[in-house]
């Protein structure tokens, strides 16, 4: 790689920006909107801002129900993480280490859930939340992203697991340990980098989430904050600084997620390879 | 402390028995050495002792209780593995404690234990370290260090040794014989070297295909193998074998391909109507031929292996490869055709039928 010829360098780096423009060109229109002071929508191709300001971030935080709805998206996200990688760990555990009958299909089963896109499941879950009375309810969302996140955080963590050599859970067992606390002190400690990644993995799909929060939700202070931010791109009007300025605010946390778990998400998605 | 007692332990999966029917009266404070080829049932048996593996048949009793239901923690066995197994997020003194702290005990005892252990195993300056900054032998002084705190009834180890270097090796097998003679605590430990098998052990237990063959002290086991399978699977290298036949030529004589001996006299009560023999003579009992020698086998001589203080030879006799330990000044060169003289009081006879030595009744 490093004996590329000049010219090889220089299309590679040409390709290279390119690229990064494509991705970061959007990114940086969400900017412009978020800082011009007008609501419309500016279709030059200009991605600076020509009279800066943050009107729009003032209004969103502090004219809408900006923190209801960021204490709603934060309890539900948390909540739907903290129990879909519980019981994806639990169950990983279970599909690793031992066998019984309906292991394969369940596996199996996980996997093609996963291949079904998930607004299919819309009018099944819609009617399920309403016969147990959880419409409108933060929990029935909990449950939703808990289950929906968990087939994915299964797969990642059985296969984590997979590569933890046996012999440390026998010799733990041997030391007097219960199956419970092998699984306590000995498995979770060793797979924290599979649990980050399946912990970011449910957070941010739980945390941007629109189209279920949107049909289930009814009352304004139930809304998530996506759905929130909705409120602001009306079928006749849209208030487009506004918009941008919520979905940067929005995006906020799971980027400040995303690098605090940077180095685990990296080591985690090597280690599992790389484990004798 | 205590006396492990198999009686008829068998090991099923699905049809397939692993082990079968083994039956071994383990005193308080023995050494024990299972010792068998490659897949024989040697780490199956003792995970069934550690309560790793569901004993399918059988009775198993460690002291007076009988443990066949009860799991690992409740059978104060404790077992260093052939992987060491440390827990790579604890650091060594953790990894000692582990078992202590599980068991609720009381910090200071717990401390003091773990002092003396890596007092022992001279570990004491690597207590703070991870398993990952350790090299071969640290990691098998800490695994021994975890067993050794728990201060349990048995002692497991399966091949132990096998993931260090030959001069390691050497030095840590010296090092359990050292920590055995000290504490004299009951010890089963697997193995396929034997020369571990005969340094360590106060018994041996030789398996094959899930079947014990002999127990028995080691040397007892180099003089007297029960059978063909254990006679070549003791002693380095191993025993040479020749197919005979019993012939009667003026008293009771052994005819090989291109040799033929005289049967000694404390083989003759044992001597029956079954003529197919095999002949076993141990590459010890061959030497250079003496004048007026005529217990003798021609052999030829393919490979000389000079280790200074004796020559081994490897070739070809009666039909069959042959392996001699030579004293250091025989002159041989690979290609020469020599006689060797064949030391009578050391041969052993086996019915080639059954396999068993003249005299030892075959199980059936
Ligand atoms: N889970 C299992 N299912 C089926 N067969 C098994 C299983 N575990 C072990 N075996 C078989 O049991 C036999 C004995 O295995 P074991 O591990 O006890 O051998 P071993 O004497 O320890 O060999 P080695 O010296 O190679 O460690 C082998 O033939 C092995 O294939
Ligand atoms: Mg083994």
């Amino acid at each position: 790689m490093n004996q590329s010829t000049p010219l090889g360098r220089i299309i590679k780096l040409v390709f290279l920006v390119f690229f990064t423009i494509l991705v970061l060109y959007p990114v940086l229109w969400v900017f412009k909107m978020a800082l011009s002071p007008s609501q419309g929508f500016d279709a030059s191709l200009n991605p600076i801002p020509s009279h800066p300001t943050l009107e729009n971030f003032r209004y969103v935080l502090f004219e809408m129900p900006f923190f209801r709805w960021l204490f709603n998206s934060a309890m539900v996200s948390i909540s739907a993480t903290v129990l879909g990688v519980f019981l994806a760990c639990t169950s990983a555990y279970a599909l690793s280490r031992f066998r019984f009958p309906g292991r394969a299909t369940a596996m199996l089963s996980f996997l093609v859930v996963q291949m079904f896109p998930g607004v299919l499941m819309m009018i099944p879950l819609y009617l399920i939340m309403d016969y147990l009375g959880l419409l409108d309810q933060m929990l029935g969302l909990v449950l939703v992203y808990s289950t929906t996140a968990i087939p994915f955080c299964v797969w990642m963590l059985k296969g984590y697991f997979d590569t933890i050599p046996k012999e440390l859970e026998e010799a733990a067992l041997m030391d007097g340990a219960s199956t419970a606390m092998v699984f306590w002190k000995i498995m979770l400690p060793l797979s924290l980098p599979a649990v980050a990644v399946t912990a970011l993995f449910s957070f941010m799909t739980a945390w941007n989430e629109f189209i279920l929060a949107a049909v289930f939700m009814n009352s304004r202070d139930h809304y998530t904050l996506p759905v929130g931010l909705k409120l602001l791109v009306g079928q006749f009007s849209s208030d487009w600084g506004y918009f941008g300025a919520g979905a940067i605010l929005v995006s906020l946390p799971v980027v400040a997620l995303f690098f605090a778990l940077q180095k685990n998400l990296v080591g985690g998605l090597t280690a599992g390879g790389v484990k004798g | 402390m205590a006396a492990v007692k198999l009686e008829g332990i068998t090991k099923k999966y699905g049809d397939q028995v692993v082990v079968k029917d083994v039956n071994l009266d383990i005193e308080n404070g023995d050494f024990v050495v299972l010792v068998g080829p490659s897949g024989c049932g040697k780490s199956t048996t003792l995970r069934m002792i550690a309560g790793l593996e569901e004993i399918s048949g059988g009775k198993l009793s460690i002291g007076d209780r009988v443990v066949n239901d009860l799991s690992p923690r409740d059978r104060d066995v404790a077992m260093v593995f052939q992987s060491y197994a440390l827990y790579p997020h604890m650091t060594v003194a953790d990894n000692i404690s582990f078992g202590l702290k599980l068991r609720k005990m009381d910090k200071a005892e717990i401390e003091k234990r773990v002092l003396d252990a890596a007092q022992i195993l001279e570990i004491k300056d690597l207590l703070d370290r991870k398993p990952k900054a350790l090299s071969g032998g640290q990691r098998q002084r800490v695994a021994m260090g975890r067993a050794i705190v728990r201060q349990p009834e048995v002692f497991l180890f399966d091949e132990p040794l096998s993931n260090l270097d030959a001069k390691l090796r050497v030095q840590m097998r010296a090092e359990i014989a050292k920590l055995y003679q000290r504490l004299k605590v009951t010890t089963i430990y697997v193995t396929h070297d034997q020369v571990e098998a005969m340094t360590l052990a106060k018994h041996i237990v030789v398996m094959n295909k899930g079947v014990v063959q002999q127990v028995g002290a080691p040397l007892e086991l180099y003089r007297a193998p029960v059978n063909t399978f254990v006679a070549t699977f003791i002693g380095s290298p191993a025993m040479n074998t020749f197919p005979v036949e019993l012939v009667n030529e003026g008293g009771p004589r052994i005819k090989g391909q291109g040799f033929e001996l005289p049967v000694p006299e404390r083989f003759v009560p044992h001597l029956s109507a079954q003529k197919q023999l095999t002949l076993g003579v141990r590459p010890e009992h061959l030497h250079a031929l003496l004048p007026g020698e005529t217990a003798k086998i021609s052999a030829r001589v393919d490979v000389v292996e000079p280790l200074g203080f004796e020559v081994h030879i490897l070739g070809e006799a009666g039909g069959q490869p042959l392996t001699a330990k030579l004293g250091p000044d025989v002159p041989v060169k690979a290609g020469d055709q020599i006689e060797l003289g064949i030391d009578l009081d050391h041969i052993h006879l086996f019915d080639r039928a059954t396999t068993y030595a003249l005299g030892r009744k075959a199980p059936t």
